[in-house]
């Protein structure tokens, strides 16, 4: 990771729309040398159109793509230095390892033949396929076949690597590997990889960045702790990891510290450093579910959120509470499985709290209060 | 009872199905068969003796020998010039869907489906209302050309359906020009389809006789030339010769079978999409 600072790929105001519909909303970025950049959102956010313009084969509708400080906007992709590996990995079926890994080296370069085994060998090993150039890649395995994508992408030593989901065809225990494995050889050559994920586990564990995009607008650019932490929006807040979204209205401002109110009349003290929030604003708390904690159900100091418990989850080492407050809004908490009080049964009434610093505030409404869906507990588990 | 009731069913399935393809080789083990009869007279229809001596002399019919030539001389150049138009048809059309692409999937339909005597006429029309150039070879090649594109083009069409193009953009990622593309990634993965297609191309000129009647002029192709022969002499050498294309065209077909079992193209259509989600 020689210079971080420089820029390797720079989106300028970048806008793709096919008609009516816009696919990419100005898309304001740049992503550094030897970076591992995730883009993040759910299918139909415009991630692989992003991905797909700094290929090539997608052209802006507006905007400027920049390589190298280039601008490369309406440069065709074979005349472009990043190359992509794709999501069913597009390997040549009818050349085996070695023509398919040589076939960038031979399309560019003016090289003999003797440096590009020399190359393509190299690239093999780093990819751990240098027994198999004799191979057909139906004569591989889908894990197998992934690395040999990866080797022939990065043999041409690009200024960045495109992945496309990668590791969406694999199944898990393969894609666990393969997290590891990328991570080890992007490490060992260098160069910028982004990379394309719709699952936040993906990225959270793979990345130094992540850009969290939703329906074409990049909501939130930052490292995987930032956006946990401090999520600049509800979808971030909802998509990445689980949590707990309240409404809330803002009953005073001090100091660091917000005093909200919400909807059933639970008073919640945020620390917060924004200035921005007035009183008698919509606001959502947001709660962790690994911040919480069970109390029997009298409330102390400090407030907590009563509840009956409805389901308890074992999860190995972590249990998942489930807590259906008096309005019916669900609440998620995740805890410690090894050191959980006896009294925590189903069907008792208990009381979530939590620490001072675990209640962080959002602008607007959630469109539904309580837990979000996505129970990803490996997301808490890789932070 | 019902596994006499199955075997019944199974070899009355056995007898109809042997029926059936009775029914189509008939004629042609009749053809083959009387390539052996040592007829009397100008007519080869009553069979005989059996002789060898048609065989050691199938091309003693000179005007017969000639026209078969001529056939496969068309039929070469008409093949080559169909399969490289309609080869570039069904890649464009398969592609991508573009302003007229419906249109132009309509139009080639349309030679199939149009008589081949209103095809025929139509042409020579044509042909009669201009003055470059006049009825023969080079017309007879223009008319075959028209037919066979459209057989080629849906050929090669169905045959590279489900061809996955990202293999282009992967191409054109590590740097490749579309030509350079074309002639080691996308040419080699399609060739079976197209060699398929140019087989029936070549299949379908040899043997046409209605659209080559109207357009052929003083050139006599084989199909023509027996036609026109048969009302004086049918003499056994013209089964030799149908024999000897049969035998080609069998030959043709067992090698494009054995090689397709091998083909790596198969394996280029996209597998279905496996997506492992937790």
């Amino acid at each position: 990771m020689a210079d971080e600072q420089r820029a390797v790929i720079e989106l300028d105001h970048v806008q793709k729309a096919y008609g009516d519909f816009v696919a990419v909303h100005d898309a304001n970025f740049s992503i550094g040398n030897g970076e591992f950049f995730a883009m993040l959102g759910p299918s139909g956010c415009g991630k692989t159109t992003t991905l797909k313009m700094i290929a090539g084969f997608e052209q802006p509708t507006a905007g400027r793509v920049l390589l190298d400080g280039v601008d490369v906007s309406s440069v065709p992709p074979y005349r472009r230095n990043v190359n992509t590996v794709f999501q069913q990995y597009a390997l040549f079926p009818h050349m085996n390892v070695f023509d398919n890994v040589a076939f960038g080296p031979r399309s560019v370069k003016k090289m003999d033949e003797a440096r590009i085994k020399k190359d393509v060998m190299e690239m093999l090993e780093v990819v751990r396929l240098d027994k198999f150039a004799s191979r057909k890649p139906s004569q591989l395995s889908g894990g197998q076949q992934q690395r040999v994508a990866l080797a022939r992408a990065l043999v041409n030593l690009p200024s960045a690597l495109l992945l496309d989901e990668p590791l969406a065809a694999l199944d898990l225990k393969l894609r666990e590997a393969m997290q590891i494995e990328l991570k080890r050889i992007q490490r060992e050559v260098g160069i910028s990889f982004v990379f394309v994920t719709h699952d936040q586990g993906e990225a959270i564990t793979m990345s130094d960045r992540i850009a969290v995009m939703s329906e074409g607008v990049v909501e939130q650019i930052g490292t995987p702790t930032d956006i946990y932490r401090a999520p600049k929006s509800l979808f971030v807040a909802g998509f990445i990891g689980s949590a707990n979204l309240l409404p809330a209205i803002v009953e005073s401002s001090a100091a660091g510290v917000l005093h909200v109110r919400t909807t059933d009349g639970v008073g919640i003290r945020v620390p917060t450093s924004s200035t921005t929030f007035s009183i008698g604003q919509q606001v959502c708390v947001m709660l962790r579910p690994e911040r919480l904690q069970p109390a029997q159900a009298v409330t102390e100091a400090g407030g907590g959120l009563e509840g009956t418990l409805t389901d308890l989850v074992y999860q190995g080492a972590t249990a998942r509470l489930l807590v259906r407050q008096g309005d019916g809004t669900e609440l998620s908490a995740l805890v410690d499985a090894t050191t959980l009080p006896t009294w925590v049964q189903p069907g008792s009434k208990l009381s979530l709290v939590w620490a001072p610093d675990c209640p962080y505030v959002l602008a607007g409404w959630p469109d539904r209060a309580g837990a979000t869906t996505t129970n990803v507990d490996h997301v808490e588990a890789a932070l | 009872m019902n596994t006499l009731r199955s075997r019944i069913a199974r070899m009355s399935l056995n007898v109809f199905a042997g029926l059936g393809l009775i029914y189509l080789f008939l004629p042609i083990f009749f053809i083959v068969l009387f390539s052996f009869n040592k007829p009397k007279g100008k007519y080869n229809i009553v069979w005989q003796e059996f002789t060898f001596d048609n065989w050691l002399d199938p091309f003693s019919q000179k005007s017969l020998t000639a026209a078969l030539w001529v056939s496969l001389r068309i039929g070469a150049l008409a093949t080559a010039i169909s399969t490289v138009l309609g080869s570039m048809i069904a890649l464009a059309l398969s592609r991508r869907t573009f302003k007229g692409s419906s249109a132009i999937n309509l139009l080639l339909v349309l030679p199939l489906t149009t008589p081949e005597i209103v095809l025929g006429s139509s042409l020579a029309t044509l042909f009669l209302n201009q003055t470059y150039i006049n009825f023969g070879f080079v017309t007879v090649v223009i008319a075959h050309v028209m037919f066979q594109v459209s057989f080629v083009a849906l050929t090669v069409r169905a045959r590279i359906r489900g061809f996955d193009w990202t293999l282009e953009q992967a191409a054109a990622d590590l740097g490749s020009t579309p030509q350079r593309t074309f002639r080691l990634v996308t040419f080699p993965l399609i060739l079976p389809g197209v060699l398929a297609a140019a087989l029936l191309a070549f299949a379908l000129s040899i043997d046409d006789f209605i659209i080559t009647f109207f357009n052929a002029g003083s050139t006599a192709t084989f199909p023509l030339q027996i036609y026109g022969a048969a009302r004086v002499q049918i003499p056994p050498q013209i089964n030799v010769l149908a024999s000897m294309v049969l035998l080609f065209s069998v030959a043709l077909l067992v090698v494009g079978a054995t090689r397709g079992q091998r083909s790596e193209a198969a394996k280029a259509m996209k597998r279905p999409k496996i997506k492992i989600r937790k």
